[in-house]
């Protein structure tokens, strides 16, 4: 007689147990009904929060005597909200407390709290509660208050379409800071009363440390808590359970601070590459890859179906999930972090020397399926693009198991930044050297139509007017030599020490793209912003390999900052010096007559 | 000329205020109107966009021969003294020939010089239209219009009649400033191909307060150029090439609208707004738009039906043939519209069942006239003024009056916004934010 209950409860234990952690996981998944979890109007979780460093600089912000208008902004998800419900915490305000202040006062007309100098501090949770005119408005309204210091909350998005509303003083102030604030490091404006936080640059990782960031610190958070995994033991699916294989893969001591940093060092190339990771995004991403897109009813349902079963697993381990492949595509495009993720898949970059290493027969316990014992033999088409399918899924496994669990050395090159070292030495500081140079000077070139010479050359930009792709030839409007090219990392900070806030120090600071300086001698400079898919771009053209059409964006991007780059000035000669088919030729035209010459 | 045809010329003028000719099209009517800002400010730069154009003169030069060499129309053998070598020759071809004008369904192998124009990427390289006369030995240049028929004239017209005297003087300004010659290898390239064209012409200016009649009391085209110009000019910030190709898509565009309103005025309907569709695949947009095509054909026949002085003979036909004959006569303005809103990407094709779109180059025109420079625009507002100022549809407008919105799903909008939202964000003209904004600009906003 059969005596499980709906439930699964047979009498005496359970079967399979609930792991809280895991349903706590659960809540974070991208694809779990409006991820509420991770919402923090909607989250009544009292857990510790990470203290990031703008939570400290706010709280001396408010402080100051000429603080007006301080601006919270960023896209959501970065913890603008919990910010202010820390900063009320910080002044004696309850939590609970605080939660119904800010709820209940929606457009900062009250008094939530009094700062350390007694000035009233008012908030405004969420810009975005307001219509974009009478967001403006507010924020005009706000700047000529006469007393007080006011912080504001808002999207970006929905920031700079409320100031484009408006014609007001404050406004040009406030978009002239979010502009400039990448290139100037400045977060104020001169008379220091309006404070912009940006939050978009907020790194999940901190410094260049992978165990010192939000990363590292939510890898411990899901799974280092002993009292919460110690169910697990208990439980009759744990040997088929891939979020449990997931969690002792990162927390056995041998291999768990290797595998800890490549997800670390996975993010780093992910906000490398330009895109903005908010700690809400950060958080999903790492919860689903932990639980590979299941919970504990779901490995129950498996355990069920087949007690012994480890063909279904792999597809849930946190190497695999953490690139999104059973996300669907709005969920993926919704999390623009995923997106990057799979852009830079381990999965598909062929390494001859990582392939070699891999042994099909040598697959751990949680595996695909062996592609020899789909077919005795391979008698239709279906039949062999059937087998080609699983090889090519089992390398793509193999591939992003060994990222995990290679050595840093290789890493980047893993993921196919194969100049993704570099990269990271020019953004930690190091200097161009000369085959850097030429390197980046024929990825200049091959941008604009033209091919590499071989050996040390100067940099020859055309004229903008030959950027078409019809243009079969060329005008050179200027050649720079090597020497005036230099790196540098953005924002500048040489200027660090003029005023106290400074955006290197407002928020958990990683430096993610650099700039490719060009001196113009008897003229300024020519900055061109790369980030490492740029730069790997560029480094890859310099070899050759070429696809305008795929990279169109890139190298429209290249040119709109190349053509900034002025002619020289009037020269005493007529000659003009032309690229056609490849070959540098110099046209004269004294008296009327056209002459060339090599 | 024969009298039927000065009737029907007297009749397109009084309807139009100008004659749009299917040959004048596209980014000829630019290129005219910046062949007028060369020649006025060559001889006289303070009467640049002055409505008065009494004893103005202004200098026609062709470019006839860096045109020729560009089609490869001049063998080494007939440039002997000019050319010293083959080589020579094939780099100024591959040179002059990357830098021609290259219109949506033109042919670029084309040797036909006189059809080939310049971009003006620098003020040395704008040129006036020439063409060729007589038949060998005694063929000759002469510079004369051959597909300068007049539009750019009209576009002339337009801003020098501008009654907001300062904008008038801003875009003067800023126009001059954009077509400056200086010293960049491409003006020394041109400067010295210019010694071996046929002598530049100085002509008095054309009187254009006679010859052409605006009809701002029925159209806000006109005025909705001048704005768009003068965003387009000032826009400071954007490089200049970027600044002359959004002049180029706009002021063709304008113009050809103005058209299809003068023609609905005539007819006495309401100025139509164009469906515009950027999907691949069928829809209910995209036959609204097919059909709209096919309507406005008819519009410009019954506006000239309307316009028509009604005598015997005409009243004793049957309307069928009336209007048979009314198709025919405005068969050139049905075709400038129509070839003008092909080549500069508002229409998919120039045959065939065609329907209005609207291409990158366009909506970077677009975008660069319908927002001040430097700032932002939320792209739903975007879209919006679009509608209702541009009278083009590409998302569900918050307005009403547009009979035809009512029979498309409001899914079919919402990809179609999508897609335009996408081609905007590949071009670098939209920032698309976390919070579901997305701000629209036209320079590279940090």
């Amino acid at each position: 007689m059969d005596l499980r209950r709906r439930d699964g409860w047979v009498g005496g234990v359970l079967p399979v147990q609930r792991n809280a952690a895991v349903e706590r996981m659960r809540r974070h998944h991208p694809d779990y009904s409006g991820s509420a979890g991770l919402v923090v109007e909607q989250n009544r979780d009292d857990r510790s929060t990470y203290p990031t460093v703008s939570r400290q600089v706010i709280r001396k912000l408010v402080d100051r005597a000429e603080s007006r208008l301080i601006i919270i902004t960023g896209d959501a998800g970065h913890g603008k909200t919990s910010m202010c419900l820390d900063l009320l915490e910080d002044l004696g305000v309850s939590k609970e407390e605080a939660r119904y202040r800010l709820q209940s006062d929606t457009r900062g007309e009250t008094e939530l709290a009094q700062t350390s100098s007694g000035r009233p501090l008012r908030i405004i949770m969420d810009l975005s509660y307001f219509a974009q005119e009478t967001a403006g408005k507010l924020l005009a309204d706000l700047f000529s208050a006469d007393d007080g210091v006011t912080v504001v909350c808002a999207n970006e998005g929905h920031l700079r379409a409320a100031l484009s509303t408006l014609t007001h003083a404050s406004t040009s102030l406030i978009l002239d800071i979010l502009r400039n604030s990448d290139t100037t490091g400045r977060i104020s404006d001169d008379d220091e009363q309006i404070v912009v936080i940006n939050l978009n640059y907020q790194s999940v990782l901190q410094g260049f440390q992978p165990q010192s960031g939000f990363i590292a610190w939510a890898l411990r958070d899901y799974l280092d808590d002993e009292s919460e995994w110690s169910i697990c033991s208990q439980c009759d699916a744990r040997d088929i359970c891939p979020i449990l294989e997931s969690r002792t893969q990162l927390t056995e001591p041998a291999h768990a601070l290797r595998r800890r940093n490549s997800v670390a060092e996975l993010f780093r190339a992910v906000e490398e590459s330009g895109v903005v990771v908010t700690f809400r995004h950060a958080l999903m991403l790492l919860s689903y890859s932990l639980c590979g897109g299941i919970d504990c009813s779901t490995v129950e349902g498996f355990y069920e179906s087949g007690p012994t079963d480890r063909t279904w697993q792999y597809q849930h381990l946190y190497h695999q999930a953490i690139f999104g492949d059973l996300l669907d595509d709005g969920t993926r495009s919704s999390i623009p972090a995923i997106d990057a993720a799979r852009l830079l898949d381990p999965g598909y970059t062929s390494i001859r020397s990582v392939d070699d290493r891999f042994d099909i027969a040598d697959l751990p316990r949680m595996r695909p399926p062996d592609p020899r014992t789909l077919h005795q033999s391979m008698r239709t088409s279906s039949q062999r693009r059937q087998y080609e399918e699983s090889v090519r899924a089992v390398f793509v496994y193999m591939r992003r198991t060994a990222f995990f669990d290679a050595d840093r050395p290789d890493a980047l090159e893993r993921l196919g930044l194969e100049n993704g070292d570099v990269f990271q030495d020019l953004l930690e500081g190091s200097e161009l050297t000369e085959s850097l140079t030429m390197k980046l000077i024929g990825g200049l070139e091959a941008a604009q139509g033209i091919p590499s010479l071989p050996g040390a050359h100067p940099l020859r930009i055309v004229d903008p007017a030959f950027y078409s792709a019809q243009s079969t030839a060329a005008v050179l409007s200027r050649e720079l030599s090597p020497g005036n090219l230099s790196v540098q990392v953005s924002p500048d900070l040489s200027n660090n020490g003029e005023s106290d806030w400074h955006l290197v120090s407002t928020v958990e600071w990683s430096p993610r793209q650099i700039e490719l300086v060009l001196r113009i001698p008897g003229s300024s400079h020519v900055t061109i912003p790369l980030g490492i898919i740029e730069f790997e771009l560029l480094s890859r053209w310099s070899e050759g390999l070429s696809c305008r059409v795929q990279h169109e964006e890139v190298v429209r991007n290249l040119l709109s900052h190349l053509g900034k780059v002025p002619s020289p000035p009037t020269l005493d000669s007529e000659d003009v010096r032309v690229i056609v088919n490849g070959t540098t030729l110099t046209l004269d035209f004294a008296n009327g007559r056209f002459r060339s010459w090599n | 000329m024969s009298s039927g045809d000065e009737r029907l010329d007297a009749t397109r003028h009084n309807i139009y205020g100008f004659l749009p000719q299917r040959k004048d099209n596209g980014f000829y009517i630019a290129l005219e109107f910046f062949a007028l800002v060369r020649g006025v400010c060559e001889l006289n730069p303070g009467m640049f966009l002055n409505p008065n154009s009494d004893g103005k003169k202004y200098r026609r030069i062709s470019h006839d021969f860096a045109r020729r060499v560009a089609c490869g129309v001049l063998p080494l053998a007939a440039l002997e003294g000019i050319m010293d070598r083959e080589e020579t020759l094939a780099a100024s071809q591959a040179l002059f020939s990357s830098l021609l004008v290259v219109s949506p369904g033109q042919n670029k192998l084309s040797n036909n010089w006189k059809t080939r124009h310049f971009f003006p990427f620098d003020g040395e390289m704008i040129h006036y239209d020439a063409l060729e006369r007589g038949r060998p030995p005694k063929r000759e240049i002469i510079i004369q219009e051959e597909v300068f028929r007049g539009a750019g004239r009209w576009i002339y017209a337009a801003l020098s009649r501008d009654s907001n005297s300062p904008r008038r003087q801003v875009v003067a300004d800023r126009m001059q400033s954009l077509f400056e010659t200086d010293s960049s290898a491409l003006g020394r390239l041109f400067r010295n191909a210019a010694t071996h064209n046929v002598k530049p012409v100085d002509s008095n200016f054309p009187d254009l307060m006679s010859s052409i009649d605006l009809h701002e009391d029925v159209s806000d085209w006109p005025e909705r150029l001048r704005q768009g110009v003068q965003n387009i000019v000032t826009r400071e910030q954007l490089p200049r090439t970027s600044r002359i190709r959004d002049l180029m898509h706009w002021m063709p565009y304008c113009l050809a609208r103005h058209v299809l309103a003068l023609a609905a005025a005539t007819a006495e309907i309401p100025e139509p707004h164009l469906a515009v569709d950027l999907q691949r695949t069928s829809n209910q947009l995209k036959t609204q738009s097919q059909s709209q095509v096919k309507d406005f054909r008819s519009i410009f026949s019954k506006a000239h039906l309307a316009d028509t002085p009604a005598d015997d003979a005409r009243e004793a036909q049957s309307s069928t043939s009336a209007m048979k004959r009314a198709n025919k006569e405005s068969g050139e303005t049905a075709g400038f519209f129509t070839q003008t809103l092909f080549k500069v990407g508002a229409l998919n094709s120039d045959g065939g069942t065609r329907n209005f779109t609207i291409t990158p180059p366009l909506s970077a025109a677009l975008v660069a006239a319908a927002t001040a420079p430097g700032k932002e625009m939320n792209f739903n507002h975007f879209v919006d003024l679009i509608a209702t100022d541009f009278k083009a549809v590409i998302g569900r407008p918050t307005l009403v009056g547009i009979k035809w919105l009512d029979r498309i799903d409001n899914g079919v909008f919402e990809k179609n916004e999508s897609l335009f939202a996408s081609q905007l964000r590949a071009s670098g003209l939209l920032t698309r934010y976390s919070d579901s904004t997305s701000m629209v600009h036209r320079e590279v906003l940090p």
